[in-house]
């Protein structure tokens, strides 16, 4: 029985990094005393899959893993068992049972949402810098990958950029992920020559795509418990 | 420190979570409705320090005062280091991010002499003064505890009280009567006197040290200090306090695991061995105390791996009871139990499936030695039969790899010894090929590696003058030349500069602290770790201050007195010297189970046990 759960992270814990929340997680499932389901094989661990890796120091309120129980175990009581003894700074918002005919939740992911606070540059510098990106058609950036540093155009990319009304310094980002073109908000503010370290960044969401409409990975549960 | 600045500083380092405390089991309290403000600090970085089981017992322990609130605090990695520099913040502790100058008390653990750099600059980053005498009453009080403690006279001058023997005991002796100082605001320099007339307490200031002709005659306590000052251990370690929750770092550790000490001591009596002199007498917990605590550490952390640590862990006397005892448990919840210094004699079968099975890969055996001569010079009661025996039963259970470690500059080491090493190793080498090929699993692989022998202080080899430099080089260049026709062997070695700088502390005085000083102005820091080890700063740290290196590579007389006999393990002299002399006829000494040795040990448990057996 697959269960997703979509967890936030936040304080002292966005400093941990993908890898070291991943091992985090098994831990706390382990802890939970639910009826987790082992891989198979001479050395059984946790079978645990997570939707999109999250960058160090980058807070979040929708992050996603995957995992399967042998018995079935309502939401709300696997919700609770998690609190109960999952790591400070973690939280689990809310979790649901997903079918089988959906994918792994990694491939499903088409979006994410972004919150992102800028400390280094000024109000009016930031919307001009939001207002060059709507006006130009390609923005060219320089992505670090596994053979170096290559140029790309991330302007398809960036579905939704816009300052927020009410917090100052603040963008809202819808910006494509997973796929062809994976685009973090750390791309965008290489675009408007801000370091990352001057930036808060928050992930709101993590969005699938159906018919050319963006819905949040939680969606494809049966009835979640929120 | 302020959030939005500690941020900043969080974002421009390599792997933040080194400073930001929060894990799971750490401990948070309100520092202003504590007493008593204790910084537990590692000279190490965070991954180093949370795998040390001694500070976790030490944390925990502590916290358990109602008067107390410890946090901890790790060496920062040095881009770390830049970065509170740049932004003028000085160095904090993990939970409450409180800068260690506030603190009512600093404790530091001296694990290895390579360390000292590191708590010196650890001290500069809190802008806390370096030496005793430079600070007063609005300062904290610097604490060091630790094996090096039983010579900790290098570093006396820094610091106030120095605990000798096992924390969990003095620590609470110190904090009460801190607790009724801070109360009654008495000077400190009273407080201190009041503390030296404690067992396991020794204050360096009430001490002088003399010196004649360039060299240590005697050190005289003064204000009523005792003129030697007895380690304190533990007695019954079911007793004894044990974190029953503890700390799930979210970094991947060096040991990442459960860690249960089965026992402490060791009753091997190896001559070189520091650890086995000072952690006597063996004291073991039971087979209950261990499934018991085990049980409880697996539920609160969720690590699916137990590793049941001592000096030697294959000693323990109800070995296959436990282990199997702890797999019957474990095996429903996918948890390994791993058990490192295993000796595989015949019994080890019964119990080998029991234990860790995946990584399979390697089998770790310490002969030190390469030939019996000398394994008998150093006490190392293992012979080639029960060696090539260890690897017959690793290789027919599947092993391929094997590590074996050997030192170089042993006491009376000549080079038929080293190539001694060469045979061994083939040896091992020939036993794979004798198991038949269907059983063999992959390649062999066997990684030799040998360090530089260092003589310590209170050990029978504390008599012995290491190897120079250029001897350590020959030996580990004609060892390799010997091994390079053995195919499957890689050779590792330890660079001897380190193990130079080391022994010189190892067995130093209190004139080495200005170089110690010195050498981390120079940007001295981290010398354990090969990357930041600078030999040639070092050098001119101690010409900078005078200090002739070659005074500490001298023979000493037997009967000479030496800078650490009033820090004293509780071995008598007598004894060391005595195993000194049969060290040199290549004579053994038997394991202490076999009956005791006279070692001068008071109170020790080892002989209470066998009265009682008897």
């Amino acid at each position: 029985m697959r269960v997703i759960v979509k967890y936030s992270k936040d304080n002292e814990a966005i400093y941990i990094s993908h890898l070291d929340v991943q091992r985090s997680m098994q831990r706390t499932l382990r802890r939970s005393g639910l009826p987790i389901k082992y891989t198979m094989g001479f050395h059984p661990h946790v079978a645990l899959t997570f939707a999109q890796p999250l960058s160090v120091a980058v807070e979040s309120m929708g992050e996603y893993m995957e995992f399967s129980l042998v018995d079935y175990v309502a939401p709300e009581i696997i919700k609770a068992k998690i609190n109960s003894v999952i790591a400070p700074g973690f939280y689990a918002e809310s979790c649901g049972y997903i079918s089988n005919e959906y994918k792994s939740l990694m491939s499903m992911v088409a979006m994410c949402e972004w919150i992102v606070n800028v400390d280094s540059i000024t109000q009016k510098e930031l919307e001009t810098e939001i207002k060059k990106i709507h006006e130009s058609t390609e923005v060219f950036v320089d992505k670090h990958t596994k053979k170096g540093y290559r140029t790309i155009d991330i302007r398809e990319g960036i579905i939704d950029i816009s300052s927020i009304v009410d917090i100052p310094k603040a963008m809202h980002m819808r910006l494509s992920s997973g796929g062809k073109l994976n685009v973090s908000p750390k791309l965008v503010l290489a675009a408007m020559n801000i370091e990352p370290k001057y930036a808060k960044i928050i992930r709101k969401d993590i969005y699938f795509e159906k018919s050319g409409k963006h819905y949040p990975l939680m969606s494809v549960c049966n009835k979640p418990n929120f | 420190m302020d959030k939005d600045k500690l941020d900043f500083i969080l974002r421009s380092v390599e792997k933040p979570s080194r400073y930001t405390g929060g894990e799971l089991n750490s401990i948070y309290k309100e520092p202003s409705e504590y007493n008593i403000h204790y910084a537990f600090c590692f000279p190490d970085v965070y991954e180093v320090g949370m795998s040390h089981l001694g500070t976790r017992i030490l944390y925990d322990d502590l916290n358990k005062r109602d008067d107390t609130f410890c946090e901890r605090c790790f060496t920062p990695w040095p881009d770390m280091e830049t970065t509170l520099i740049e932004n003028n913040e000085k160095l904090y502790s993990l939970e409450s991010k409180t800068s260690l100058d506030s603190f009512d008390i600093v404790g530091f653990t001296l694990q290895h002499e390579m360390s000292y750099t590191n708590i010196l600059n650890m001290l500069k980053l809190s802008n806390i003064p370096l030496y005793s005498k430079d600070r007063n009453e609005n300062h904290p009080i610097i604490i060091a505890g630790g094996p090096c403690a039983y010579n900790v006279e290098p570093m006396a001058d820094f610091f106030d009280i120095v605990v000798i023997g096992e924390g969990e005991y003095v620590n609470n002796i110190i904090i009460d009567k801190y607790a009724l100082h801070k109360k009654n605001n008495t000077s400190r320099i009273d407080f201190y006197k009041e503390l030296a007339s404690e067992k396991g307490i020794y204050i360096p200031q009430l001490y002088d040290v003399e010196y004649t002709e360039e060299k240590f005659s005697s050190i005289l306590p003064k204000e009523g200090a005792p003129n030697i000052v007895e380690k304190v251990f533990v007695e019954d370690l079911n007793k004894s306090s044990w974190p029953e929750k503890p700390i799930l770092p979210f970094l991947q550790l060096v040991h990442d695991r459960v860690t249960m000490e089965i026992f402490r001591g060791c009753t091997r009596g190896c001559r070189f061995c520091q650890a086995g002199m000072i952690y006597r007498p063996i004291r073991e917990k039971s087979v209950e105390t261990i499934l018991d605590q085990a049980r409880k550490n697996l539920k609160a952390t969720g690590y699916d791996e137990v590793s049941l640590t001592s000096l030697s862990s294959g000693d323990y006397s109800c070995l296959k009871e436990l282990i199997l005892g702890m797999h019957n448990e474990l095996k429903e919840s996918h948890t390994t139990i791993s058990l490192p210094s295993l000796r595989l004699d015949a019994h080890a079968k019964e119990y080998m499936e029991s234990l860790e099975t995946q990584r399979k890969a390697g089998l770790t055996l310490a002969p030190e030695a390469g030939s019996q001569r000398l394994r008998d010079v150093i006490n190392k009661n293992v012979t080639e039969d029960d060696l090539i025996e260890s690897v017959h039963n690793a290789f027919t259970n599947g092993y391929n790899s094997v590590k074996l470690y050997f030192m170089l500059g042993l006491p009376t080491e000549t080079y038929e010894d080293i190539e001694a090493i060469a045979h061994l190793v083939s040896l091992v080498r020939n036993e794979y090929y004798k198991v038949p090929k269907e059983l063999r699993k992959g390649r062999l692989r066997i990684v030799v590696s040998t360090s530089c022998f260092i003589p310590k202080a209170h050990t029978p080899f504390q008599w012995y003058v290491q190897n120079t430099m250029e001897e350590f080089m020959e030996k580990q260049l004609f060892l390799k030349d010997k091994l390079k026709p053995l195919k499957g062997v890689v050779y590792n070695y330890h660079d001897a500069k380190v193990s130079r700088i080391e022994a010189i502390f190892a067995k130093g005085d209190r004139r080495l602290s200005p170089a110690i000083v010195k050498a981390m102005e120079l940007g001295c820091k981290f010398d354990s770790w090969s990357e930041y080890f600078n030999y040639d700063k070092w050098l001119v740290a101690f010409e900078a201050c005078n200090i002739n290196v070659d005074d500490y590579f001298e023979s000493i007389d037997l009967d000479a007195p030496l800078p650490w006999e009033h820090t004293s393990c509780g071995v008598s002299k007598k004894f060391l010297q005595k195993e000194w002399l049969l060290a040199n006829q290549s004579k053994l000494t038997d394991d202490c189970r076999s009956g005791c040795k006279g070692c001068g040990l008071k109170n020790c448990t080892m002989i209470s046990s066998m009265e009682e057996r008897n």
